[in-house]
């Protein structure tokens, strides 16, 4: 196993050394990749930034304890989103393009000329992200332990964010992307292998999944057996997943990264492909434990249990790579996205300035896991049980900005600070939000504070 | 144009299938029979932005 992973690092490196080389020092080059992706690697960017460790591990967790409804909400929801690539991808990519934009904060700052508006964007997106990335070391850490137990899981998430560290820096945004595709391609094919040899071991996928509804025939419907899925859960994260999805940081600056609107199509087209079948595989995993009788204390771990028991000992090595690629392709296009955003808003397109931002945030990773801060408390844990939500409410002043000519910056700085507010709110003092997440409930405020301070100072500040 | 937003918005209400709430079986192969039809929502969904991107999205020049 050793050497599998090795030699995945090697290809990680080998990958960024050709970026660096084939990287120039200007700004567009080393944060965009010269607004050069093609259609493929476009695709497989978004795809496996996407994809997180959650993707890959937590969802056959979810799967084991609510159902396969999770297959539902994740697909569906996932799949929409691609729509975005057309309502927002493509107006992104070309006013990006035609101005020279770098950030999001670029865009909506700089169509209403509001440098403060600019810094609110970068400093939410910042707020919300790098939790997020402290939190993706940690689980670097727990992966690398189950390959090497004696290990200490921090020396694990140090060498982890090391090497993803390392490439960002040799070449930028075309090391993020290419090493994207490669860990993409190891990430469905680790998974689909994993799908494979457990359903052959199980005796087939008809019989694993008749055991399991034999146990528990719950798993098999909504709301499932806690009764999680409702049909407001259901609706609020087809909603979530469609609005949020797109201002992560690390998805909106892939916008301006296409080569031509032909990549953002072909990423459209084939988003919702891949999506119908790979999140298919790690929820039945997930609900075919039951099946086999095995007592699984900690859910996230439960495809990794199924695999190691059920998968010859080299696909069991190889999904613990793919899990390892799920989580640092998404690791090392947030450490880029925050370095390029907190570079560019405060100090000017400088990619010395980007270099040093992000060693400084990998620094901070790493201290966050050396000293043992938990991600589930503190200020800390608030951000990152929010970050969807608080990512959200940036969308009204993004379609705004992009579509409505009586937006004006007061509107978007209102409908921000209020949906923030109702973020925090819900999170110290919960409210009542009739069945729906809390995100919906931000959201909404969020649209309806845009309208009225728009048109309320319509004229005035535009 | 609005003839594709519509198709976009069919296709969305037809993901929120509360008709097939509390329902387990048949098991097709082996997954629920909701499950099928959320995965073959998700195919249609494909095919739909695929016609979308040949038929309705004007490149600029």
């Amino acid at each position: 196993m050793i050497w599998l992973l090795l030699l995945y690092f090697l290809i990680l490196l080998l990958i960024g050394i050709y970026a660096h080389k084939k990287t120039k020092a200007m700004p567009e080059d080393y944060f965009l990749a010269n607004r050069r992706f093609g259609p493929l690697i476009l695709f497989f960017t978004l795809a496996a930034t996407n994809f997180s460790a959650f993707t890959f591990l937590g969802f056959a967790g979810k799967a084991y304890t609510d159902g396969l409804g999770q297959y539902g909400i994740m697909a569906l929801g996932t799949s929409f989103m691609a729509i975005m690539f057309y309502i927002l991808g493509r107006k992104i990519w070309k006013i990006g393009r035609e101005k020279g934009y770098i950030t999001p904060g670029e865009l909506i700052g700089g169509h209403y000329n509001s440098r403060g508006l600019q810094l609110l964007f970068a400093l939410i997106m910042s707020l919300f992200t790098i939790p997020y990335l402290a939190i993706q070391a940690i689980g670097a850490g727990y992966i690398l332990q189950i390959i090497f137990p004696s290990l200490s899981m921090k020396i694990g998430a140090v060498a982890v964010m090391a090497i993803i560290c390392l490439y960002v820096l040799s070449g930028g945004m075309k090391a993020s992307g290419w090493t994207d595709v490669f860990q993409g391609m190891i990430m469905i094919a680790a998974m689909i292998l994993a799908f494979f040899f457990i359903a052959i071991s199980l005796g087939g996928a008809e019989k694993a999944t008749q055991s399991a509804f034999e146990v528990n025939a719950s798993l098999f419907s909504r709301p499932g057996p806690n009764g999680y899925f409702s049909v407001e859960i259901w609706l609020s994260f087809l909603i979530l997943w469609i609005f949020c999805d797109p201002m992560f940081p690390q998805i909106f600056t892939r916008f301006y990264t296409a080569k031509s609107e032909k990549s953002l199509k072909a990423a459209m087209v084939l988003y919702p492909l891949l999506i119908s079948f790979f999140f298919l595989f790690p929820v039945l995993i997930g609900v075919w434990a039951h099946g086999t009788g095995m007592e699984i204390n900690n859910p996230d771990s439960v495809l990794l249990v199924m695999v190691e028991n059920y998968t010859p000992h080299f696909i069991f090595s190889f999904v613990i790579v793919g899990a390892l690629a799920a989580l640092m392709s998404t690791a090392d296009s947030q450490l880029l996205s925050i370095s390029t955003i907190l570079t560019c808003d405060l100090f000017g397109k400088k990619v010395r300035y980007s270099k040093i931002i992000t060693i400084l945030l990998t620094i901070f990773s790493i201290i966050f896991v050396i000293f043992g801060y938990s991600p589930k408390t503190g200020i800390m844990g608030t951000l990152v049980k929010t970050t969807f939500s608080g990512l959200v409410v940036l969308f009204p002043a993004t379609i705004a900005t992009l579509y409505w000519k009586k937006a004006t910056k007061w509107g978007c700085i209102a409908s921000i600070i209020g949906g923030e507010t109702v973020v925090f709110f819900h999170a110290f003092f919960p409210f009542k939000t009739f069945g729906f997440l809390p995100a919906i409930v931000a959201l909404l405020v969020s649209f309806i504070l845009l309208f009225i301070f728009s048109i309320a100072t319509y004229g005035r500040s535009n | 144009m609005k003839k594709w937003w519509a198709l976009f918005i069919i296709l969305f209400i037809f993901s929120i299938d509360f008709w097939n709430w509390n329902k387990s079986e048949p098991i097709i192969l082996f997954m629920p029979y909701w499950m099928w039809y959320i995965f073959v929502l998700t195919i249609s969904l494909s095919i739909a932005f695929a016609l979308f991107a040949k038929y309705a999205w004007r490149e600029e020049k």
